[in-house]
């Protein structure tokens, strides 16, 4: 062969297949519902915010004319709000609204911020948003916080699905498709499974997996997840967007030693209490004695199918409310110290009963 | 500069273009100086290191070959290996022999408090010495003539495909094809590119993916049931192989975009059919230079059975200790020792002849559990070379032989299976040929749309972060 030809075979050869790989992963990308233009760090929640905007948008095309109510949270909301199920009562209580949840395990207020940020510049139009507190939102040493910066995303953050884009980031974008726990997250989402689901079969173990969480036994307050909070109220009132908070529930019994963070429990739930009363934001508190059974709880934090149906139905109802103009503050206690100690006496007497 | 990194990817079309425009001496040369900045990408300092031992082992090779006498010709052999093994000792195996004699005087009731050096390891420097310390004992031999120009002989040695992770090429092969003009074949061409992407495949989609979950069963050997410690054990045999033999294949099909065709180092190893079929597979270059500089100079089948059981354990424990400055690494290479002298032992008693060749054999019902059963045990003793030390390998082991606990990671272990059935599916295409005729046989676009699916698969894979490969600590 001359020198020409090797250089023409080589080129044409490693040229084809390139093109033949990058017209595979583009078509994916376009085929995959839902695919945001994520890597596998941020994939869950930008999976999550992605599957918000496809909704919205469905809706809006068919121009359905019900209001969304948009739910954002860690993982106790993501798999204790069943979407399905609201929009079902909604339509029975002759409410017109349908609801999105966008939360995603693990990603908490800072990470919610960033996502709810994007999605209002990508046109998200909610109107109502919800949030659902979980007791380690403000543990600045939850080892199960997964938060990142506006720097992590910012190349990426809820991009369009454009030629270029598609180019430039489609291999990462598909790269959680190929790991295991960011597939299995997926595969959950897709089909609804953490909601859905109460007994998984074996072939849905195989397909879905088994998740397993991890429990927090240090918890160190950190007000400046509070911040984090209080700017999505202030993004949504600078757009003028209805508010409110929800104390996601915690089982009752005490599993081992590793759950003393229930101890903290007012630690936790008092601050975002105070700015709620402070600027008349609706506060739902489903964290008390009696609403939930043991059985209601896949673990310590995260509800089963059966008990999201439960607060889904408890959240039915106080949005109803809400939306007749009646602001339901729902505190854990009041705010002098004397009966806060009172009754942190009484609820750790009431852990060491169960 | 690893094969799966973008510097490699800019490296090597560049390398390329170069090589094709230059006449035969330029091409030479350029590839020379391709290789030590290739060597020099991860740390320059040891460019020196190399260079000495090019130039001890060319000097050492010229003197033994003009040498009139027996005695003088072994001096300088002698010479040579000395300073080889003094490298690998002073970089490699230093801190290891230090610190095992201290524990030995430990015990024995010496209070010791050892010194040892604070030495990085030079990467592939167990593949080089011994490339390039067989060179010299060939030539001792007498079955080569040792070449006359020490670029030639510098390039054999640092020729950069091979260079970090092997295969241990020998001089008769790979010299020839230095020192003659190449020609460059269409054929060459085709299945270089068909290998590099299948080396990827093993490597960035096999060996990287799986390997999260075998380093969990590492660290959280507690949280892991037996079924789980078990899947996990096959797991490693499988990220390991495709580490290595991803490596191999890119290496070999980079070569032969050069026009030089470097040895086979892996055929199908996990299709074996019992253990001594298993290393005539395995690793294949270093496998034949243990056999034919340390297990014949020890004697190898000629000095009756006994002898010959031996021999074949002592070769593995040094090809054991080859791999690296740990008990674990001996361990390994003396329990593969022990069953090849068992193997050894049960075709005496029962009259059998091992299989010589790498040809396929007539397949039976029992085949697949002969194949299962040898997976199986040089996978066991794969734990003892993942572990970090022999008490991990221990408590894996006896945790794994529990029985207790089952699988308790069903959704992630069955998210490997797309891998594992990859892995299968390579090596089945290889061991049937089938591979090999469809990459000869196919038109352009058929084989541009098998391979660019699979190099999608590659780019999807290795998007997020690559992983070195294993076999570059040793």
């Amino acid at each position: 062969m001359s020198r020409k030809e090797i250089i023409i075979s080589v080129t044409k050869q490693a040229l084809l297949i390139g093109v033949v790989a990058y017209a595979v992963i583009m078509i994916s990308v376009y085929a995959i519902p839902h695919l945001p233009l994520a890597n596998k760090r941020t994939f869950h929640t930008m999976l999550r915010s992605q599957m918000t905007i496809d909704r919205e948008k469905e809706f809006s095309e068919k121009a359905d004319p019900r209001n969304h109510v948009l739910f954002l949270g860690s993982s106790v909301v993501e798999r204790g709000v069943n979407e399905t199920y609201l929009d079902s009562l909604f339509n029975e209580h002759h409410v017109p609204n349908y609801s999105t949840n966008s939360g995603a395990g693990g990603f908490f207020a800072k990470s919610n911020l960033i996502m709810f940020r994007a999605m209002l510049e990508r046109g998200l139009h909610p109107k109502r948003v919800v949030y659902g507190i979980f007791l380690q939102e403000l543990n600045s040493v939850s080892t199960i916080r997964s938060d990142f910066g506006d720097t992590d995303t910012s190349s990426i953050k809820l991009k369009k699905k454009s030629l270029w884009n598609v180019l430039r980031l489609g291999p990462e974008a598909l790269a959680p498709m190929l790991d295991a726990s960011t597939f299995h997250i997926y595969l959950f989402a897709f089909n609804n499974a953490f909601r859905d689901i109460q007994n998984p079969t074996f072939f849905q173990k195989l397909s879905f997996g088994v998740n397993f969480f991890e429990r927090d036994s240090n918890y160190v307050l950190n007000l400046a997840y509070l911040q984090d909070l209080k700017n999505i109220y202030q993004l949504c009132k600078a757009r003028g967007i209805p508010f409110a908070f929800f104390n996601t529930p915690l089982r009752p019994e005490i599993e081992s030693t590793a759950d003393l963070p229930y101890f903290h429990r007012l630690e936790a739930y008092q601050p975002v209490e105070r700015f709620a009363m402070e600027n008349n934001i609706p506060i739902w508190n489903f964290d008390k004695p009696g609403a939930f059974d043991n059985s209601d709880f896949l673990d310590t934090y995260h509800l089963t199918p059966v008990g999201a149906k439960k607060m889904t139905a408890m959240l039915s109802d106080k949005i109803t409310i809400w939306q007749k103009g009646f602001v339901e503050q729902d505190v854990t206690f009041p705010s002098t110290n004397s009966v806060r100690d009172e009754i942190k006496d009484s609820l750790v007497r009431t852990i060491f009963h169960f | 500069m690893i094969f799966n990194s973008l510097a490699f990817a800019i490296f090597l079309p560049v390398v390329l273009a170069l090589y094709y425009v230059l006449p035969f001496k330029g091409q030479n040369r350029m590839l020379l100086a391709a290789s030590l900045f290739f060597y020099a990408w991860w740390d320059w300092r040891f460019l020196g290191l190399l260079a000495l031992t090019i130039l001890i082992d060319f000097y050492a090779s010229h003197a033994v070959y003009k040498a009139t006498t027996h005695r003088l010709k072994k001096r300088w052999m002698l010479i040579s290996i000395i300073s080889n093994v003094a490298v690998l000792v002073i970089f490699k195996y230093s801190n290891f022999f230090v610190q095992s004699f201290a524990v030995v005087l430990t015990k024995l009731g010496f209070d010791v408090h050892p010194a040892t050096l604070a030495l990085v390891l030079p990467i592939g420097i167990s593949f080089y010495t011994f490339m390039s310390m067989a060179y010299v004992i060939d030539v001792y031999r007498g079955q080569l003539k040792p070449t006359s120009h020490l670029f030639d002989f510098a390039l054999f040695v640092s020729y950069f495909p091979h260079l970090v992770a092997g295969p241990i090429l020998r001089a008769p092969q790979l010299l020839p094809q230095l020192t003659h003009e190449r020609k460059i074949k269409l054929e060459q061409i085709r299945d270089g590119i068909s290998l590099i992407v299948i080396g990827y495949v093993r490597k960035v989609v096999i060996a990287d993916m799986i390997s999260p979950m075998v380093g969990q069963a590492f660290t959280q050997m507690n949280l892991l049931g037996s079924g789980d410690l078990i899947l996990r054990m096959y797991l490693f045999a499988i990220q390991l192989y495709g580490d290595f033999a991803g490596y191999s294949d890119i290496a070999r099909g980079v070569s032969k975009l050069f026009g030089i065709e470097l040895n086979l180092n892996f055929a199908t190893p996990y299709l074996s059919q019992n253990i001594t079929e298993f290393w005539r597979r395995w690793h294949i270059s270093l496998s034949s230079w243990l056999r034919d500089y340390v297990y014949i100079p020890l004697g190898g089948n000629r000095k009756g059975k006994f002898r010959t059981y031996v021999n074949n354990f002592l070769t593995m424990l040094i090809g054991g200790l080859w791999h690296g400055a740990n008990w674990t690494y001996v361990i390994w290479g003396g329990l593969n020792g022990l069953y090849l002298a068992i193997h050894k032992a049960y075709l005496d008693i029962t009259g059998k002849a091992s299989k010589a060749s790498l040809e396929q054999t007539k397949w039976s019902l029992i085949t697949p559990f002969k194949m299962f059963f040898t997976f199986t045990i040089a996978s066991f003793a794969f734990i003892i070379f993942r572990s970090p030390n022999f008490s991990s390998a221990w408590q894996y082991i006896s945790k794994m032989l529990s029985f207790r606990g089952g699988i308790t990671r069903v959704g992630s272990s069955a998210s490997m299976a797309p891998f594992v059935i990859l892995a299968f599916a390579l090596d089945i295409a290889q061991y049937t040929k089938w591979g090999e005729r469809f990459v000869a046989r196919s038109p352009l676009w058929k084989r541009a749309i098998v391979f660019g699916i699979l190099f999608a698969i590659v780019l999807v894979a290795g998007a997020d972060d690559s992983q070195p490969f294993i076999y570059f600590q040793f």
